[in-house]
């Protein structure tokens, strides 16, 4: 294909200006990972850009994440948690997606109006915590699940998008006899494939990052997701938690305390950074909507 | 004649009758029977903001109350406004609004905009592999935790820090960025746009990569050059997407955590870095007034949704594209 | 271990009582949340252990029926040892007798009490190996901290004195240069009279030595921004001479301050005198009876399940020599053991585990308490030397003005309070450190004064002196 030089100049400014970033952005969890492994002792003292790590190369940052012994099955939980969350939360918005992006229901607008509501106006915490108990959920799985199955801001992207789809494509299905509720999941779904990939990442990136609703309903430290383990690794530094010591962080091993910070925030972040890749090759051009059409 | 003239034209008459008069009944019961699989499609996400948004909401309630947690909802008397009132006696009251709009307001012009700017400049690299990198590499400060990216930030800014040495650099004198409220908005919103630059571009480069190719050929062949075709095919591709977030967006102009806030503010930059949510914070550390913070958020919420709702119906107007 | 209660203290506490404990756990840092939700749900443990402040003030829990009032229990005769202590201690008895009630007479916590009184915490410090370098003597007056300063920033090149307002650690909170002028960053008990000591005319002083300082290049000039963790690493980053500290955060400055320049060494040193013959009354201070976070509350749970007056008893004994010693220092034979001249010395096993490398105050929940309500001997502790020189340096000093841990309010005058304090603390936050940095002509600090009276003051010093008032008159 053919550039002018005005693009091929625009190109190349492009392709720095994208590096440029990528260093910048990159930068954070970088320096994360290099004090992680750092001197605890120097990584008290030392300020400043960090392109390598201080001092004597340590593990014991992930040392004292991993000996204990809840981190285990924190990770367990986690992929419990996100795994099940993910699917059941993609089904009821991709449906409801659907349904709201018609223009034939009559009950549409006041559905959506019934809805987006609700993104204004909130019980707050003691009355969501009471509903959780009435419903008889305390220190029960499904307690971090079913409150937040749906997120009205995921649900409007993925209207938006399913109204974006040419009815034709899906004028042609019903007279080919489909039920609506094959048309979603065999038209509507893959053709929107990059939205509904996006909208499942924010699903699942959200479940990973959770734990202040496990901190309020779960009391059995079995049932904890992985975030809330390292929370309070991070917060404690023992095994036991913090009724035992007192004057807030006066003297607990401090030494430390800065070196865990950092093995901790890896431990969190490195596993969920490695899924995006695999969701790019959804982000593909527009090429279905051609194929289909012809 | 008159007997066919006048059959016709009462016959028109009953017609129009018909239409004005078709009861409301039957109307709804004729998109029951035609959209009832759809209506089944949605019912689970009805249930679930019946049960958990619905039930829990006269919680919002509390605002107008003296609330205790002892007696609970039934239990605690009413006091009207005395809760805002408690609020905006405040002689900060005004201030805490008023920097709270402003740094929303300015992470909206550029927090917003530059992910979009970002997706598109993005989605001309042709490199499929650095594409790929780029994108990965550039949503990885959403998940830095909050703490990290203050405590870097606090680095950076000190005088003795790289932002200091960059001024130094080019002639100026180094300083304490963070203890000179001018710049705090900027420092603030500065830092919101590194961290989440990547990850808010990622809806954007969804919406992307759904537009038409064919359209983008048809372009090529009437000659457009790459501009025209970002002006006529792309923009107008995601436009429903940026304007439902755009509404979205206003939506928020009350809402700003305090979390980042609070790592980052200090007295000397309360002035233009104290909102809302920290000035309410440090109230409450000892009190745990739930009805005065219930007041607040109920306050932040009804500006929320009157700008919304504002918002909503000019993009109605203006674009196709509304939320309701 | 589990939890705390398969600690030695609990099991030895067992034994010789025959009560069983099991400790639940919030998650670390959701204590407050966790506490509400208990609340709200009515879903109350047997007794809790250091819990964040009750909604409306800690006497309203006992009204909402989730504290339980202990003050029958005493009145029965079930509380002996508690009873002994508040009457007849040789020492302290008025003091604990007073803290231990509310204004009206009624006991419902059961608090840490010191009987070897425990010690300021937080104050200031110097450089030692700076001032033998620079042939200094230990600064004495602020005159003589000016020049030590001064000195400092010549022959270092640095600007030598760290410092923070107006953080709980800082040295505004902690009377530090504040008290040389019998003024205070909060309220001081002047003799009896509460006053603010931010519209004190020796704040004014203040502010204008610290103005002065400030100007010259003394002071850090990203103090206002400094973070916890990034104060403490300027310290030990080595270009600090002078600092206001916690002694609990010395240990680990002064580890990594060594490792970079092995001559680091620093003392506290006692707050300096601003004209001769000053008596300085004000210093960080703790009092025999301790605070909020050092007490349990029992709940209305006891009743209903009839362990009321067992878990009285019980409770009663770690009050007792023999339940403070156990609780202070861990049974005999396992964790120490006495020496013959009355002192004693520290025994466990793994304190000495040189491979673990952990430090007293990680290991020590295995065998003593620490954060719970029994008599304790404040010293019963590993420290630092520099810790011990510390408090024994601070605590020569007199904390006469200090206001009392333990007043208290009604729920309706803890709201007024809120209202009025939570803009006259952020106004007195901004003003003064727009007064040290300059942003601020200190001459308008009578402005700065007649604003913060405009703001409801004087009722403010109404409340708490008619509380200081009540306090007072809790006598026998």
């Amino acid at each position: 294909m053919r550039q002018t030089n005005g693009e091929r100049i625009f190109s190349v400014f492009n392709y720095f200006l994208m590096a440029f970033l990528c260093f910048v952005m990159l930068y954070p969890l970088w320096h994360v990972a290099m004090s992680s492994i750092s001197d605890p002792v120097r990584l008290f003292t030392e300020r400043g850009i960090r392109l390598l790590p201080i001092g004597d190369l340590t593990l014991k940052g992930y040392e004292l994440v991993f000996q204990n012994p809840n981190v285990a099955t924190g990770f367990m939980n986690t992929a419990y948690y996100v795994a099940v969350r993910t699917i059941l939360s993609m089904v009821i918005t991709v449906m409801a997606a659907y349904v709201l992006s018609r223009k034939g229901p009559y009950w549409n607008t006041a559905i959506s109006k019934f809805i987006i509501f609700t993104m204004y106006f909130q019980g707050g915490l003691i009355p969501f915590f009471l509903m959780v108990r009435a419903m008889g959920l305390m220190n029960n799985r499904w307690a971090i699940i079913l409150p937040v199955l749906v997120s009205t801001w995921n649900l409007i992207i993925m209207r938006t998008a399913f109204a974006g789809i040419p009815e034709s494509l899906i004028e042609s299905a019903k007279i080919d006899g489909a039920s609506d509720f094959r048309i979603v999941w065999t038209i509507v779904v893959p053709v929107a494939q990059a939205t509904v990939a996006v909208i499942g990442l924010f699903y699942a990136v959200t479940m990973w990052n959770t734990w202040f609703n496990p901190s309020i309903f779960l009391t059995d430290r079995a049932l904890w997701p992985m975030q809330l383990i390292l929370r309070e690794i991070l917060l404690e530094h023992a095994a036991v938690t913090s009724a035992q010591s007192g004057v807030a962080g006066v003297t607990e091993q401090p030494m430390y305390r800065m070196l865990l910070q950092y093995s901790t925030i890896m431990v969190a972040t490195v596993p969920i950074l490695l899924i995006y890749p695999f969701l790019q090759k959804y982000f593909i051009s527009g090429v279905m909507i051609g194929s289909i059409k012809g | 004649m008159a007997f066919l003239n006048s059959k016709s034209s009462s016959y028109q008459f009953q017609t129009v009758n018909a239409n004005l008069k078709e009861p409301w009944l039957k109307k709804v019961s004729i998109d029951w029977k035609k959209y009832w699989p759809l209506y089944l499609m949605a019912l689970p996400a009805i249930l679930f903001y019946l049960v958990w948004l619905y039930g829990p909401m006269w919680g919002s309630l509390i605002a107008f109350q003296d609330f205790s947690i002892r007696h609970g909802f039934l239990g605690s008397p009413f006091v009207g406004l005395d809760n805002f009132v408690k609020f905006f006696e405040s002689p900060f009251a005004f201030r805490v609004i008023r920097n709270t709009v402003m740094i929303n307001f300015w992470n909206l012009v550029f927090g917003f905009t530059l992910p979009i700017i970002f997706a598109l400049l993005l989605n001309e690299i042709r490199n499929k592999y650095f594409k790929r990198v780029v994108q990965t590499i550039t949503y990885m400060p959403y998940f830095i935790a909050v703490i990290v990216v203050a405590g870097l930030l606090v680095n950076f800014t000190s005088s003795d820090g790289i932002f200091s040495d960059i001024i130094e650099f080019f002639g100026g004198t180094p300083s304490n960025l963070l203890a000179q409220p001018e710049l705090f908005r900027t420092i603030f919103v500065g830092s919101e746009i590194w961290q989440f630059l990547g990850w808010n571009s990622i809806i954007f480069l969804a919406a992307l990569a759904a537009v038409n190719t064919e359209l983008y050929e048809a372009a090529i062949i009437d000659g457009a050059g790459k501009l025209k075709q970002i002006y006529h095919v792309t923009i107008p591709g995601i436009m429903p997407t940026i304007v439902i977030l755009l509404i979205l967006q206003v939506g928020s102009i009350m809402s700003l955590g305090f979390e980042k806030i609070i790592l980052l503010y200090n007295p000397l930059t309360y002035e233009t870095g104290d909102v809302i949510s920290s000035f309410v914070f440090r109230r409450g550390i000892e009190n745990a007034e739930f009805g005065f913070s219930a007041a607040v958020g109920f306050f932040n919420s009804a500006v929320n949704f009157a700008m919304v709702i504002i918002a909503n119906r000019i993009s109605a107007k203006l674009t196709e594209t509304s939320l309701w | 271990m589990e939890g705390l209660h398969e600690s030695y203290f609990f099991k030895e506490l067992e034994a010789r009582t025959g009560v069983r404990t099991e400790f639940v756990y919030p998650p670390v840092g959701e204590a407050e949340a966790n506490f509400t939700m208990r609340i709200a749900a009515h879903d109350l443990p047997h007794i809790f252990v250091t819990p964040p402040p009750y909604p409306g003030g800690e006497w309203q829990g006992v009204v909402d029926e989730i504290y339980l009032e202990l003050t029958p229990y005493y009145e029965r005769g079930l509380m002996p040892n508690f009873s002994w202590m508040r009457n007849n201690h040789h020492l302290f008895a008025e003091e604990i007798y007073r803290d231990t009630m509310d204004d009206e007479g009624r006991i419902f916590f059961w608090p840490k009490v010191d009987v070897v009184p425990s010690h300021p915490w937080s104050g200031l410090w110097v450089r030692t190996d700076w001032l033998e370098d620079l042939g200094l003597e230990m600064p004495e007056t602020i005159d003589d901290w000016t020049h030590m300063l001064r000195t400092m920033r010549d022959e270092k090149d640095v600007a030598p004195l760290a410092i923070n307002i107006p953080l709980w650690y800082g040295v505004a909170y902690n009377y530090m240069f504040v008290s040389s002028f019998e003024a205070g960053y909060d309220w001081i008990n002047k003799d009896g009279e509460v006053v603010f000591g931010p519209t004190l005319p020796g704040y004014r002083q203040w502010l204008e030595l610290m103005n002065k300082w400030h100007a010259e290049g003394l002071i850090d000039p990203d103090f206002p921004a400094r973070d916890f963790a990034g104060y403490n690493a300027h310290i030990a980053g080595g270009n600090i001479g002078a600092f206001g500290l916690a002694y609990g955060e010395i240990g680990p400055i002064l580890t990594a301050g060594r490792a970079i320049d092995p001559d680091f060494s620093a003392e506290a040193v006692v707050m300096p005198t601003s004209y001769a013959g000053q008596v300085i009354r004000l210093r960080q201070n703790n009092a025999i009876v301790r605070g909020r976070g050092n007490r349990e509350y029992f709940t209305t749970r006891l009743v209903d399940d009839g362990l009321d007056d067992i878990a009285v008893v019980w409770k009663d004994y770690w009050y007792s020599q023999d339940g403070g010693d156990l609780a202070s220092y861990g049974p005999e034979g396992v964790s120490f053991r006495w020496l013959p001249d009355g002192e004693y010395e520290w025994i466990f096993p793994r304190l000495f585990d040189e491979a673990e490398g952990l430090d007293f105050w990680t290991i020590m929940p295995q065998f003593k308490v620490h954060n719970m309500g029994y008599l304790r001997d404040s010293t019963a502790y590993v420290f630092r030397p520099e810790v011990f020189q510390a408090i024994d340096t601070w605590a020569t000093q007199s904390a006469d003005w200090v206001m009392p841990d333990h007043l208290a309010f009604t729920p309706e005058e803890e709201e007024e309070l809120a209202g009025i304090m939570i803009d006259i603390y952020t106004y007195r936050d901004e003003m003064t450190l727009r007064f040290i940095v300059g942003d601020e002509p200190i001459t308008n600090f009578d402005d700065f004064v007649s604003t913060i009276e405009g703001m409801g003051l004087a009722r403010a010093m109404e409340i708490m002196n008619a509380s200081l008032d009540r306090y007072l008159a809790r006598g026998r």
